[in-house]
């Protein structure tokens, strides 16, 4: 989990246009001053292409925070360990 | 620079931080108006990721294209681009800009309001006629052309409903162009795979695409026939693209029709056509001919030698020339530029039998051994055209870096690499841009080469120091031995041009020439910044008490103009003086082939021995060390390894 807050992080520093440094697990999306339904879209294609997963829509509109969608991708990658495991 | 990332291969902390390091250098150069970063285009026009462009290019808002390029734009003013899309393509906004900026383009970019393509152009007072784009680009997608609610039973009815739509959008587009001037870009649009899959069976699948293709060429018949209305084939342009067309849950969510990879490749088309709108396509075409228009090196492999014809590799150089005849026959210019004897390139030109293309399709072919940058510089202005006109394509890095670095408004071709893919790199990304085909386009050779004719000027011979100095030449010179003197047989046997006597040692001599006293063979390396070019050539020396021989020298051509041989010769010079000779000597022969060669003796101060020449032509050269001026250009680092003595 703490290894996607580190990768995830610029990612979201890009899509949003805020300082990498400024970003925290708490830090709530809609807080970004350029934050939209548009932006929503290009950081979830940002994250799938970086961690190769594919996140459910419905859920990804319901995250608030950067924790919560570290969190989101860390469940992903390890459902897609376990699978890969199998 | 032809290694295209992959979409998928950025890896987290690895290519990641690369783009994040991309993103900080806009970010700075953004930040302070004044700065400039010229290298900043090239890397735009070669990254393949779209999210990571799409992000540049947002940053790129307000950087004009004077700032993230060397060659200056061409243009006083922004072109006005307007985007209207029956989509939401906000995202193609940013592509574009990017793409834009990559090609030295200054635009400023108009987006309508999702869904009003119609509207917009029909109404005279829109935001979009008021907008008064020079360039207007039609984004469309298959829900604007197919009912929502389709029958695969009634695919008759499908078909007018979706012909008629197309028809709407296609004289809607029309009627813009006409009444405001504006260029409108329309473009075929591809079925997404779940229209497809939706008839079941296989005869009612090739009636839908039957009708499909039907609905396009209603676009593609737009772009023919109205004034001012030109249509790109983006459906065929996607089956090289990178990925889907579309994700269905940025469509469902957001009526995005497009993926990322969609949009990035519908840009730098879209780009292409405001390069042309703008005036920015290419006109010459200027080729090598080594290892360019033919495999192999006509200097050493001889015109029968070189690589042509139905069999690979020759039959990729021959289909670079059948396309270079296709360009010329849409009003291109073709030029030779090429490091060769003219006499041989003419009989090749007009004698092989395997050759494509002939004299009178070139405005201009010039074989020497003068820069390259020079003779491009001087047919622009035989040519009475500007360098941006200019296409510089060549197979040796040197060449091109030698073009790039002194007339960067030429667009530089580099030619390394698998022949099979020459012709992709002339042809795509296009370069020779034109709107429509002109009557004169198949006489422009013939009328360009009488202008250069009339124009025809000496060039200038000047230093290529600064260029030279830049590329850190390291020579090495030192004793062949083991490793190195299997290939100095073979520099000795192959090596026409730069060989001053065409006489082989061969492997016996050579091999006791290394253990000898009175003997010496010296093997010659190179390396530049471009890389290392490894054994390149070799001299045979005899070593007298009084007096040091240079019975041959041989350099690869790989390797000439550059102050390589007189290096070398300084390396000779040095070594002979240390063993307390007084006098060098250097044998000339005159071959066929090696007229290249004629010169080096006479210009490194060595004059020409008093006695006649021998029985077999050899012409004896000498001067006294003590009075042999430096040789070696300061450009040059020269490696001298081990002292030969100690062999």
């Amino acid at each position: 989990m703490s290894d996607v807050m580190s990768t995830l992080r610029p990612l979201v520093a890009r899509v949003a246009q805020h300082p990498a440094d400024d970003i925290t697990a708490d830090s709530n999306f809609k807080r970004f001053a350029s934050w939209g339904s548009l932006a929503a879209m290009r950081l979830l294609a940002n994250v799938e292409q970086t961690y190769h997963v594919q996140l459910d829509l419905r859920s990804y509109m319901k995250l608030e925070t950067v924790g919560q969608l570290a969190t989101e991708i860390a469940d992903r990658l390890g459902t897609a360990a376990a699978a890969h495991a199998g | 620079m032809d290694g295209r990332r992959p979409v998928t291969a950025s890896l987290p902390g690895t290519s990641a931080s690369a783009a994040d390091d991309l993103l900080e250098r806009i970010r700075v150069l953004r930040d302070s108006p004044g700065a400039v970063d010229p290298d900043l285009a090239d890397i735009l026009a070669t990254e393949d990721d779209a999210l990571l462009l799409h992000e540049a290019g947002r940053m790129l808002e307000g950087v004009t294209a004077s700032r993230v390029s060397a060659s200056r734009p061409r243009r006083d003013s922004a072109l006005r681009v307007a985007v209207a899309a029956t989509f939401t393509a906000d995202n193609v906004v940013p592509l574009l800009r990017a793409a834009l900026l990559a090609e030295g383009v200054d635009a400023r970019i108009h987006l309508c309001p999702y869904d009003q393509l119609g509207v917009q152009l029909a109404d005279p007072a829109s935001a979009l006629a008021e907008f008064e784009p020079e360039v207007t680009l039609c984004l469309l997608d298959s829900g604007a052309l197919l009912p929502r609610d389709w029958d695969p039973t009634d695919l008759g009815a499908v078909r007018n409903a979706a012909c008629d739509r197309a028809e709407q959008l296609a004289l809607a587009a029309a009627g813009f162009a006409g009444r405001t001037g504006s260029a409108v870009l329309l473009h075929t649009v591809p079925l997404p795979r779940a229209d497809r899959r939706s008839v079941v069976s296989f005869r009612g699948g090739a009636t839908l695409g039957r009708i499909w293709r039907e609905v396009n060429t209603v676009l593609l018949d737009a772009g023919e026939t109205h004034d001012g209305t030109y249509t790109v084939d983006l459906e065929a342009l996607l089956v090289d693209a990178a990925g889907p067309l579309r994700d269905e849950r940025q469509y469902r969510y957001g009526r995005m029709a497009w993926t990322p990879q969609t949009e990035l490749a519908y840009a730098r088309e879209a780009v292409a056509f405001c390069r042309t709108v703008a005036g920015h396509g290419r006109k010459v075409l200027v080729l090598d001919l080594d290892n360019t228009l033919w495999g192999g090196v006509l200097g050493d492999d001889g015109p029968a030698g070189i690589e042509l014809g139905t069999t690979y590799p020759g039959d990729c150089y021959t289909d670079l020339q059948r396309r270079a005849l296709a360009l010329r026959r849409q009003g291109v210019l073709l030029a030779v530029c090429s490091k060769n004897e003219q006499t041989l390139v003419d009989e090749v030109l007009s004698g092989h039998p395997d050759m494509v293309l002939r004299p009178d399709d070139f405005v201009a072919v010039v074989a020497d051994w003068q820069r390259k940058d020079l003779h491009v510089a001087a047919l622009a202005e035989e040519l009475g055209l500007g360098l941006d006109s200019f296409v510089f394509a060549d197979d040796s890095p040197f060449e091109c870096g030698m073009v790039a670095d002194g007339l960067p408004q030429v667009d530089v071709v580099r030619l390394d690499g698998d022949p099979s893919c020459h012709t992709l790199k002339v042809l795509d990304p296009p370069r020779f841009l034109q709107l429509g085909a002109t009557a004169t386009d198949a006489e422009r050779t013939s009328l360009y080469r009488t202008r250069r004719e009339r124009h025809q000027l000496s060039t200038t011979h000047d230093s290529a120091e600064d260029y030279l100095r830049a590329l850190d030449i390291r020579v090495g010179v030192g004793p062949a031995n083991g490793f190195t003197l299997p290939r100095l047989l073979q520099l000795e046997l192959r090596t026409n041009q730069f060989n001053m006597t065409g006489l082989v040692h061969g492997e016996a001599v050579s091999r006791q020439f290394t253990r000898s006293p009175d003997h010496l063979v010296l093997a010659v390396d190179v390396a530049d910044r471009f890389g290392n070019e490894g054994v390149v050539g070799g001299v045979w020396i005899d070593r007298g008490p009084e007096r040091w021989v240079v019975r041959n020298f041989v350099l690869s051509c790989r390797v000439l103009s550059r102050g390589v041989e007189h290096a070398v010769l300084q390396y000779v010079a040095d070594r002979a003086r240390e063993a307390g000779a007084a006098v060098l000597d250097a044998h000339f022969r005159p071959t066929a082939r090696n007229a290249p060669a004629a010169s080096l003796y006479p210009s490194a101060g060595l004059a020409r021995g008093a006695e006649p020449a021998g029985e077999d032509g050899t012409v004896r050269h000498t001067a006294r060390l003590a009075e042999l001026p430096t040789l070696i250009p300061d450009w040059i680092t020269l490696d001298a390894k081990e002292a030969p003595d100690h062999v």
